[in-house]
């Protein structure tokens, strides 16, 4: 779901951070306890329905501690260092391939997980995944621009309405390396995979020009300076923005006609778990149709499970900001899965753009 | 041999008893514990990552090299590091001259005031941070409170951006590191016998001079304790340059921070923070040398 | 013959048709503290050259009433003069006097030289000049060669010259001196003691010299203000508040007295009724005969005790009629008087001291 907070969580979590905490190796993490008949789940904060968990264990005597994570770099950080105790996780995209080199995480045995089946064909297989082994995709979502409607006569359809001088001042960037740069080789129409300097140059270039417009680069408040007015848009990810226009109905989510990316977030078997079998069993039932329509109901993002769309609530089935249309669906690709030499060239790319 | 062994042997009875017969180490020993567990080892580890190689997906291994400290150097970051030192600095100077007045009318004050006017001074530090900085975020917006004001008052006609800009991000360091200054200031002005002042103005000393060469020169060590107790977690602020300051005040804390988190490149954010603390370490035996010198 | 001397012991001479006004002149000061009044109507005129002791016990004004020359204290009433001048209102920087303070007040980051030098400096007077004077000053409190000393490094009989120093340097008018020497020991306050006066009389600068060390007052001073309940109980020479004290509080507080209970004055057949007589312990002859004569006070008593006091015996009895209260005289170290032997006190008329009734307290 990548960083979508709802600001409790978010103090909370920057509390922690600003005490270092996030940075701490997590040596001091108790074990998570070990005995028969439970499973250790580590999720996204708030990304559950509240009776999914109760009535797995009802269904299968499966005792589960759920633990809660809201930054995905504290969540890399803490399972990087070694912390023992989790099963089961939920891991965004582009983390999968880190994750399997650094041998974090397992593959799901061949057929352990019979509701894999109910996965849609778009989402099997994908670039983060290709053998489909590791990640089964759990919810999705997109990235695009978000804006408030009454601060703008004409609505946004172009990723370049972001570089408009005409909004210089109110105009929110993620703070993100990977969506930003991503971005500017897609407006360049190049693409993402390239080493190509003279190229990164031109996308480091089209961000650094924009700089003098951006009011913020954010990933958590952006949605607070929307419905501030702070800024008039907003470069943001599909649940964050629909979150907030469910409390302010002026603001509003678009994803650009040069395309953007839609992003995964998957269940992933952690390495050596202790409690495979019933990890495994978690897994499954998670992918059960009517429980991930439970799940994409009260959570409102995206399921990539196909056979949870009949119990998908027909006014989420029919939103095209949560299931875009078949036109958009087109200009849709998943998260950019690049080498570790371009990723570094990315961070350094954004980090001249941000310290310049 | 032997004689390490007696050197060992003496070292650890230093260790335990002191110099002397007396068991000053022991009483002194959860100090030890302190900093040996929470500065000494943390700081090694910090130390020997910024020595180590990115390996990929981000990991690191024990591999060394000196390649994140050259990094670190390139000058490409210098206008980053001045910036910084920039804002640390104003921030400094003006919570010294917001703090002096306070800490000298609560120095001034009866003794049984004292206490509520420090105790009132803390009180920004029984709320959480993050809910002060919001709590900025809703007075400062553009539809905040400051702008509620002027525009009710007809003193504006549109809304001044005061959020993500320079003036937004000093208030916030002022806000937060002016208790640190106010403090030390005043116990350093309460220890001076008011018959000093007395003595200056029966000498013949206005004012203003009695306080340029009595008042100030004594406070010094309450000046300079405040002024490092905000000038050295200024430059380290990420939280209120993220939340308050806009693109152009990204920070050396900012840069930090982003190597620990979202680049996930701990040697490269090691060797800042080393780099950091060694400046910082550097800047304050220089100065106690001055200072040594003066007196 | 008594009573003239009493009222003049509380004469103010008056200056103001003279030509030149006096050095000071404090006229009816009240102060108050809370609704506690620590002066009232306080009075006092001090000419050029003289050293003025403040006398009295602690609390009773005479280091408020000081403040308030120096400019620390704003009074409630009253006026001060400085030279005819009036500087009531002004600050203490703007008065030229300086004051020596009780705990020295010596500025710990300057060294002796500029702690000394301090005035001088801001008059910005000329380096050579300052360095002139400073010298000079420290030469006559003996600390020659002490410049770069640190304040820290200071005995306490050293740090007092320095405060003299310093405040002497600026050659005032006047200097007021807070119990200088409260923290000194014996031996060193008797030398300091001397060394003091002389470089009063050798500067010709006024003192005001607050104690509530009689000793210190009677050998030091000019005339001696007797304070008591914020008020000048009396003021004169210390030959005048010693030999002819106006109160008992003077006369108890000045050297010791032993007072007359109404009923030995009335069996003396002194004065009228209700009025007080008091006599100092050298005045008093015990003798174990009645050899009582004319012109003479004989009063019957009984030994309590003796003590030996060097070169005297102080013998302590109890006269007949007496309040309870002990008496005390001086013998020879040849008498020997024993508890509880009958003996007669001697006093010849003259030597008994007439007494003002109790001065009336204001509050």
């Amino acid at each position: 779901m990548k960083k979508s907070y709802t600001r409790r969580e978010f103090l909370e979590l920057s509390a922690l951070a600003a005490a270092g905490a996030a940075v701490l190796p997590s040596l001091l993490m108790e074990a998570c306890s070990s005995g028969k008949n439970t499973v250790n789940f580590f999720n996204w904060s708030r990304y559950i329905a509240p009776n999914t968990l109760p009535r797995f264990t009802q269904k299968t005597g499966i005792k589960v501690n759920y633990e809660e994570f809201s930054s995905e770099d504290a969540m890399f950080a803490k399972l990087k260092s070694g912390a023992q105790g989790y099963d089961l996780a939920v891991v965004t995209d582009y983390l999968v391939p880190k994750f399997k080199a650094l041998g974090l995480i397992d593959e799901f045995p061949d057929g352990s997980v019979p509701n894999a089946k109910n996965i849609a064909p778009h989402f099997r297989r994908p670039p983060y995944d290709p053998s489909g082994a590791y990640a089964l995709p759990y919810l999705w979502g997109t990235t695009g621009i978000g804006f408030n409607r009454l601060d703008l006569k004409k609505r946004p359809d172009s990723w370049h309405d972001l570089w408009n001088p005409l909004y210089a001042g109110k105009i929110s960037m993620l703070d993100d390396a990977r969506d930003c740069v991503a971005t500017a080789l897609l407006m360049l129409n190049r693409p993402e995979g390239t080493q190509d300097p003279k190229i990164l140059d031109q996308a480091k270039q089209l961000l650094i020009s924009q700089r003098p417009l951006v009011y913020q680069y954010s990933n958590d408040t952006y949605i607070d300076s929307l419905s501030a007015g702070n800024v008039f848009l907003a470069m943001g990810w599909s649940g964050d923005v629909l979150q907030a226009s469910e409390e302010n109905s002026h603001i509003d989510y678009t994803i650009p006609k040069e395309g953007s990316y839609l992003w995964v977030d998957n269940l992933c078997l952690i390495h050596n778990s202790p409690h495979k079998k019933e990890a495994l069993e978690l897994a499954n039932y998670l992918l059960e149709g009517k429980v991930a329509a439970d799940i994409a109901n009260f959570v409102r993002y995206a399921t990539p499970n196909a056979a949870a769309l009949p119990h998908i609530a027909p006014s989420l089935l029919h939103d095209p900001r949560i299931y875009p249309t078949p036109t958009i669906n087109r200009r849709l690709r998943f998260t950019a899965i690049i080498n570790d030499e371009t990723e570094r060239k990315w961070n350094q790319i954004w980090m001249e753009v941000k310290a310049a | 041999m032997e004689q390490k062994r007696l050197s060992r042997e003496k070292f650890s009875s230093w260790l335990i008893s002191g110099a002397g017969n007396s068991p000053t180490h022991v009483l002194l020993s959860p100090a030890l514990f302190w900093i040996l567990f929470f500065l000494a080892i943390p700081g090694i580890f910090i130390l020997l990552i910024g020595f180590t190689k990115l390996g990929p997906n981000e990991s690191w291994g024990w591999v060394w090299s000196t390649e994140n400290f050259r990094e670190a150097l390139n000058p490409f970051y210098l206008p980053l590091v001045i910036r910084t030192v920039s804002y640390a600095f104003l921030t400094t100077t003006i919570c010294l001259f917001l703090g002096f007045p306070l800490a000298y009318y609560i120095s001034q004050a009866p003794p049984q005031y004292r206490g509520i006017l420090t105790l009132l001074l803390m009180f920004p530090f029984w709320t959480s941070v993050l809910v002060t900085i919001y709590s900025w975020l809703i007075i400062l917006g553009r539809e905040g409170l400051l702008n509620g004001v002027l525009m009710r008052m007809e003193i504006i006609k549109t809304p001044i951006q005061f959020l993500n800009t320079p003036f937004s991000l000093l208030l916030g360091l002022v806000y937060f590191y002016l208790p640190f200054i106010v403090l030390p200031l005043t116990a350093s002005l309460e220890k001076i016998p008011g018959s000093l002042l007395e003595a200056a103005s029966d000498l013949g000393a206005r004012p203003l001079t009695r306080f340029i060469k009595i008042t100030w020169p004594l406070a010094r060590p309450g000046i300079f304790a405040g002024c490092l107790l905000i000038f050295i977690p200024a430059l380290g602020d990420f939280l209120t340059a993220e939340f308050l300051g806009g693109p152009r005040t990204y920070l050396l804390g900012n840069l930090i921070e982003n190597q620990f988190l979202a680049s996930q490149n701990w040697p490269f954010g090691a060797a800042l923070t080393t780099l950091l603390i060694l400046w910082l370490s550097a800047g304050l035996y220089f100065y106690n040398n001055i200072e040594n010198n003066r007196l | 013959m008594i009573i003239n001397e009493m009222e003049k012991g509380n004469l103010e001479i008056d200056f103001s048709r003279t030509s030149a006004p006096p050095l000071l002149r404090i006229e009816n000061i009240v102060k108050r503290f809370a609704s506690t009044r620590i002066l009232n109507q306080v009075s006092l005129t001090i000419e050029k050259g003289e050293f003025v002791t403040f006398l009295g016990p602690s609390g009773v004004g005479k280091t408020t009433a000081l403040r308030i020359i120096a400019g620390f204290e704003k009074p409630d009433s009253g006026r001060v003069y400085l030279s005819g001048e009036d500087v009531t209102d002004l600050p203490p920087y703007r008065r030229n006097l300086h004051t020596v303070f009780q705990h020295y007040a010596l500025f710990p980051h300057y060294d002796v030289f500029k702690n000394v030098a301090f005035s001088l400096e801001l008059k910005k007077f000329p380096k050579d000049e300052i360095r002139k004077r400073t010298l000079e000053a420290l030469e006559l409190v003996q600390l020659l060669g002490f410049e770069r000393r640190k304040t820290g490094e200071l005995s306490g009989g050293q740090m007092q010259r320095v405060a003299l120093a310093r405040a002497l340097v600026g050659r005032p008018a006047l200097l007021l001196l807070d119990e200088p020497m409260g923290a000194l020991d014996f031996k060193l306050r008797k030398m300091m003691q001397i060394e003091l006066k002389n470089i009063q009389k050798k500067l010709g600068i006024s003192f005001i010299y607050v104690t509530h060390d009689q000793d210190e007052a009677l050998t030091m001073s000019d005339r001696i203000a007797v304070f008591n309940n914020g008020r000048i109980e009396q003021l004169g020479t210390p030959q005048e508040i010693y030999d002819r004290p106006r109160t008992a509080f003077v006369a108890e507080f000045v050297g010791t007295a032993n007072i007359f209970s109404e009923k030995i004055r009335a069996a003396a057949g002194l004065g009228s009724e209700n009025a007080l007589f008091a006599a100092r312990p050298e005045k008093i002859l015990v003798h174990k005969n009645p050899v009582c004569s004319p012109q003479t006070v004989c009063i019957p008593s009984i030994v309590i005790d003796t003590a030996y006091a060097g070169s005297v015996r102080q013998v302590f009895f109890n006269p007949e009629n007496g309040n309870g209260k002990a008496w005390v005289a001086y013998a020879g170290n040849s008498d020997s008087f024993s508890p509880g032997d009958k003996v007669w006190a001697k006093i010849k008329v003259e030597n008994v001291i007439s007494l003002c009734q109790k001065i009336e307290v204001n509050q």
